[in-house]
């Protein structure tokens, strides 16, 4: 019927807007921080996600571990020796990339009347062909060390500057104790342990300084170990390697495959990732309560707003503003004001979370997808909440108006 | 001046020479179970380029009529032909349109539209005709001229004196062009030197041809006019003409 006047209503709404300048910001300020605080609630989520995902990478994305699970009674057949690690090599070949007992053995160390905790990981020959590992000085364990059972060790950084405070300690013997025998240890390599910020983050800081050592050198060939750290071949998906592998094993064992397990770090990630996902859109659900008290604060300052300009309004319908000239201008104005708290809401969540990852250094991820909807959504929350002011205002008789002081 | 010059032919062809008729106007307002007959059975015509006063006590009933020649209100029965429409029937968006189109505003309180320049308070009633910006402002700045106020054009009402807001006022009401100014009590917040400079500024549209109508009850403001309608308790008491003017109604 009648055409609306959207360019003039837009217009008269900012000089509305921008003529009470403190109003309309205190007016945005409950948009604003329900925005910004959706914005970065979601975000942070995103950066979780994404530093979980480093950290799963640093794990190995085929890594995984086999272990004995859920049985009544162990049996010594039950545990894996050499000869069940010479099979499975055997029958599984090129689909696994490495192979090796999960082990590990701590010990305190002592040089120069300092001591630390070391925990040293058993590996195979060929570990730092699977997983990156950075090495700063001399070599990895390699087939030989494994062959020889050689009575070599590979220190991470931080040990080596712990216990001669320097870093290149090749050549030089740690002495540890290793099933009740000391023992020393040549070392034979000084590598970097590269760990994600978030990951340290959650970890805390560890009693333990890290290193590895040949997985034939510790133990007895008659040793068996509970569990077995295996890398699939990338060419092959890791579900399908692990059931047959889980088949076989449980076949070989005389057992069934619910006792043993094949974890891998991609069911893990999942179900951090749906944790993750879970939690932030929980709290981004909390923080869109504040979303709503934002808009009943609109509704309110535009009631206000209405009242204090009835005789305008009277005015504007004296001279010819008809039911939607009037309508609009106030929904305009209260959308106006929700979007421009959006945006503003928008750029206060991005630069907090941006602080934020820049003082735990984790990679940020913004979502572009949630500005617009932060946004969209604002002025949404704006029109919703306007439209009865507005109404209100649209449907005021002229001449009551036009008495109103 | 002739009225003639001002005849008007509706879409049948028929001369309307009255651009307001009213007859058997009735307006009566309940207030709970109180009935106030505002305006009893009031016949009115008025012509085209005419300059009238409605004069009258509070409660005499102008005020409801004023209300009603503005199109802001209704009758509760009779019949209002404005311009050759009949008002009775328009819905409250035709009635705005109609008095965008129709009536020119002048209120004793100024109602300039706050914080807005004086420029865009002129333009207002341009934007809700949909008159391209344009012609707006040129318009606007041809008004401002007129009543004196070029130099005031990007003032806010507030930084004006009384007499100057009036003359925003005025510009205003007559940026549509409209057949009929409606002034309700337009000096009312005024000093004597600028209700008469007000007055002057009426006169001399009325002499460029436009149709006022001046709602007052100083008698001196109603002198101004050239003929006086005077009302007491809803009921006209009283129509007559300055000597010399001549009854087009006759």
């Amino acid at each position: 019927m009648f055409k609306i006047i959207w360019l003039e209503n837009i217009k008269i709404a900012f000089q509305s807007i921008l003529s009470n300048k403190m109003r309309s910001l205190l007016t945005m300020l409950g948009i604003i921080i329900g925005i910004s605080s959706v914005i970065a609630i979601v975000s942070i989520g995103d950066s979780m996600k994404g530093a979980m995902n480093d950290i799963y990478k640093g794990i190995g994305k085929n890594r995984a571990y086999l272990y004995m699970y859920r049985m009544d009674e162990v049996r010594s057949t039950d545990f894996f020796y050499d000869e069940d690690l010479e099979l499975l090599e055997e029958r599984f070949g090129d689909k696994l990339s490495y192979l090796c007992p999960s082990e590990s053995v701590q010990s305190d160390v002592t040089v120069n009347k300092k001591t630390i905790k070391l925990s040293m990981d058993c590996i195979n020959a060929g570990f730092d062909k699977v997983q990156d590992i950075k090495m700063l000085y001399g070599r990895m364990i390699n087939q030989n060390d494994i062959d020889r059972k050689s009575k070599s060790v590979v220190l991470e950084q931080n040990a080596a500057v712990s216990l001669f405070g320097i870093e290149n300690v090749i050549g030089k013997t740690i002495r540890v104790k290793i099933n009740n025998n000391l023992e020393d240890l040549l070392i034979i390599g000084v590598y970097k342990k590269e760990q994600s910020p978030i990951l340290a983050l959650l970890q805390g800081p560890s009693r333990y300084e890290e290193s590895y050592i040949p997985y034939t050198m510790p133990y007895p060939s008659s040793y068996g170990s509970s569990g077995l750290d295996i890398f699939v071949n990338e060419k092959y998906s890791v579900d399908s390697v692990g059931d047959e592998f889980l088949s076989y094993v449980a076949n070989l064992k005389h057992r069934e495959k619910e006792n043993y397990m094949f974890y891998t770090a991609q069911e893990d990630q999942a179900s951090v990732d749906g944790v993750l996902g879970g939690m932030s859109l929980a709290v981004a659900a909390i923080a869109a309560i504040s979303l709503l008290v934002g808009g009943i604060g609109i509704m309110n300052i535009m009631l206000v707003s209405v009242t204090e300009r009835t005789r305008e309004i009277g005015i504007k319908k004296a001279l010819g503003a008809r039911t939607n000239d009037v309508l609009f201008q106030f929904i305009i104005e209260s959308a106006a004001l929700s979007a421009l708290g959006g945006i503003v809401g928008t750029a206060l969540g991005i630069g907090l979370v941006m602080i934020g990852g820049a003082i735990i250094s984790i990679p940020i991820v913004v979502n572009p997808s949630s500005i617009i909807i932060a946004v969209i959504f604002s002025m949404i929350i704006g029109v919703f909440f306007g439209y009865y002011p507005a109404k209100k205002a649209a449907k005021a008789d002229p001449i009551e108006s036009l008495r109103y002081e | 001046m002739s009225h003639l010059m001002k005849m008007k032919w509706n879409s049948e062809g028929i001369i309307m020479d009255k651009m307001i008729s009213i007859k058997n106007l009735n307006k009566i307002y309940k207030a709970g179970s109180v009935e106030v007959h505002a305006l009893k059975n009031v016949n009115l015509e008025i012509g085209y380029g005419e300059f009238i006063a409605i004069m009258g006590h509070s409660g005499s009933g102008k005020s409801t009529l004023m209300n009603i020649l503005g199109c802001l209100d209704k009758p509760t029965d009779g019949q209002y032909l404005l311009d050759g429409i009949s008002i009775s029937k328009q819905n409250t968006d035709e009635l705005s349109l109609i008095r965008n189109k129709k009536i020119g505003f002048v209120f004793q309180a100024f109602n300039l539209i706050p914080r807005t320049s004086v420029f865009k308070n002129v333009e207002l009633p341009m934007i809700y005709a949909k008159t391209k910006p344009s012609q707006r402002k040129q318009r606007s700045l041809e008004l401002l001229g007129k009543v004196g106020l070029t130099d005031r054009i990007h003032h806010l009402p507030n930084e004006l004196s009384g007499g100057q807001k009036q003359r925003v006022a005025i510009a205003r009401a007559m940026a549509n062009n409209p057949p009929i100014i409606l002034a309700d009590e337009p000096t009312g917040n005024l000093d004597t030197q600028s209700s008469i400079e007000i007055m002057e500024l009426f006169t001399n549209l009325h002499k460029e041809g436009n149709s006022i109508i001046l709602v007052t009850h100083e008698p001196d403001i109603a002198e101004y006019a050239d003929r006086v309608i005077v009302f007491k308790d809803g009921i006209i008491i009283e129509d007559r003409r300055k000597e010399g003017v001549q009854n087009n109604l006759a």
